[in-house]
């Protein structure tokens, strides 16, 4: 699944909101691929085989690619890797009920990026003036790894939902233009935007 | 930009504000080299699995927001749970006693990554009437910087499992671990949190917010 930054396309372009429009007071979210992922994170809290490759087959690639953000090729291997067996090691303090497996892979992962950003600190600090260190912001780790997480939640969502979401805040307009857009009523826009919202907002929680 | 789109609300605003700050590398993701999976799997199945960790954790993020005193051990919910009631009164007269024990253990998710392999287990043993954690079968790392040590705490947890109140036992040495002696005023069923951080000599003397290891005494 390939999401755009472009400015959404004009109607006559996108068939799909219509069509769906038509069926969509029989449409029912299909939640089907959400128990599964929830049934594969209750697997890996228990510690079923192959629960660790179903969640390095779903999360893998958020890792890897927000460990390359932050660092190098070779390190981004390593902590990708640090990542998945420290997260088994531990999976008891993984609780499916209370969070998702992907937010709290990063939250591990942004705690190894922290700290290497940390010791990359401390060793440019021992040679002062070697300027050609890139060193990444902690606060940038954070906001980073933020919005990729809202990146994939945003995949995961329904399509009714994602599409109203993507045209509001990445085709930025109004809701009344979506509605023009996609021929739905007004309130159903602004319904699906915050349920869509709602989604997101769960897939991000973490255990406390 | 936000309030351009009649705002959903403020319970959404930083779901909001985040996804209209996606960039194309938010989106895009890359593939893990192909060798990184069976990298992973030979690691797990070398590893034994830490048992049962006991006291769960606030986040660290939650943790910045709060002055190091205060805050920055994280949350030991459901520690509320724990209440051990370490019969004092009624201790043996004779010879040390294991009142309590705890199991420490690593969590990936806000503790310091030094403490990825770490492990310990503390009792608390009355003798006469004082009580000592000895640290034992622990299994406790170097910090890497050389200016900084371990250290051992007791935490007093509050009704949310925050921490209200720390007492430090003491340095550790992760050759020697040793024994700590609790002071007569800090009781352990209050005080039933035990925590190691790395330390930083840096003359700052509360906690650092970089735990390694924890977990809750339960009663022996």
């Amino acid at each position: 699944m390939t999401l755009t930054l472009q400015r959404p396309e004009p109607l006559a372009q996108r068939p799909e909101p219509l069509a769906r429009s038509i069926s969509r007071y029989a449409f029912v979210v299909p939640t089907t691929g959400l128990d599964m992922a929830e049934a594969a994170e209750i697997a890996f809290a228990r510690g079923d085989d192959d629960a660790l490759r179903s969640a390095y087959d779903a999360h893998g690639s958020l890792i890897y690619s927000y460990c390359r953000r932050s660092v190098g090729d070779d390190r981004a291997k390593d902590i990708t890797q640090e990542v998945f067996v420290s997260a088994w090691k531990a999976r008891d303090r993984f609780d499916p009920s209370k969070g998702r497996l992907g937010a709290w892979l990063m939250g591990i992962a942004k705690n190894r990026l922290v700290d290497n950003v940390r010791s990359e600190k401390r060793h440019a600090d021992r040679r002062a003036n070697d300027d050609t260190v890139e060193i990444g912001v902690e606060s940038d780790i954070d906001r980073v790894g933020d919005r990729m997480l809202v990146a994939e939640a945003l995949k995961s969502l329904p399509d009714n939902y994602r599409t109203v979401i993507e045209l509001a805040y990445i085709g930025d307009l109004t809701h009344t233009q979506i509605a023009e857009q996609t021929s739905l009523p007004l309130g159903t826009v602004k319904s699906d935007i915050r349920r869509g919202l709602a989604h997101i907002r769960k897939q991000l929680a973490v255990n406390p | 930009m936000i309030d351009h789109h009649d705002s959903p609300g403020d319970e959404f605003e930083e779901i909001a504000s985040l996804l209209t700050e996606l960039t194309p590398d938010d989106i895009d993701l890359l593939d893990p080299p192909d060798e990184l999976w069976d990298l992973i799997e030979a690691e797990v199945s070398d590893t034994p699995r830490a048992e049962q960790p006991l006291a769960p954790v606030v986040s660290l993020d939650a943790r910045r927001r709060f002055p190091a005193r205060t805050l920055m051990v994280g949350a030991v919910a459901a520690v509320a749970v724990l209440v051990v009631g370490f019969a004092l009164g009624t201790r043996p007269a004779e010879g040390p006693t294991v009142v309590a024990s705890a199991e420490l253990t690593y969590d990936p998710a806000n503790f310091d990554p030094l403490g990825s392999d770490a492990q310990a287990e503390v009792v608390l043993v009355d003798d006469g009437g004082t009580l000592r954690i000895d640290l034992e079968q622990s299994s406790l790392p170097r910090p890497a910087d050389e200016d900084a040590d371990l250290e051992l705490w007791l935490i007093e947890p509050d009704a949310d499992g925050n921490p209200a109140e720390l007492v430090s036992l003491g340095l550790v040495d992760p050759d020697r671990p040793g024994d700590f002696a609790v002071p007569a005023t800090t009781d352990p069923s209050v005080f039933s949190v035990v925590d190691i951080s790395v330390e930083p000599r840096d003359g700052v003397p509360t906690h650092s917010g970089r735990s390694i290891l924890r977990g809750s005494l339960t009663k022996a």
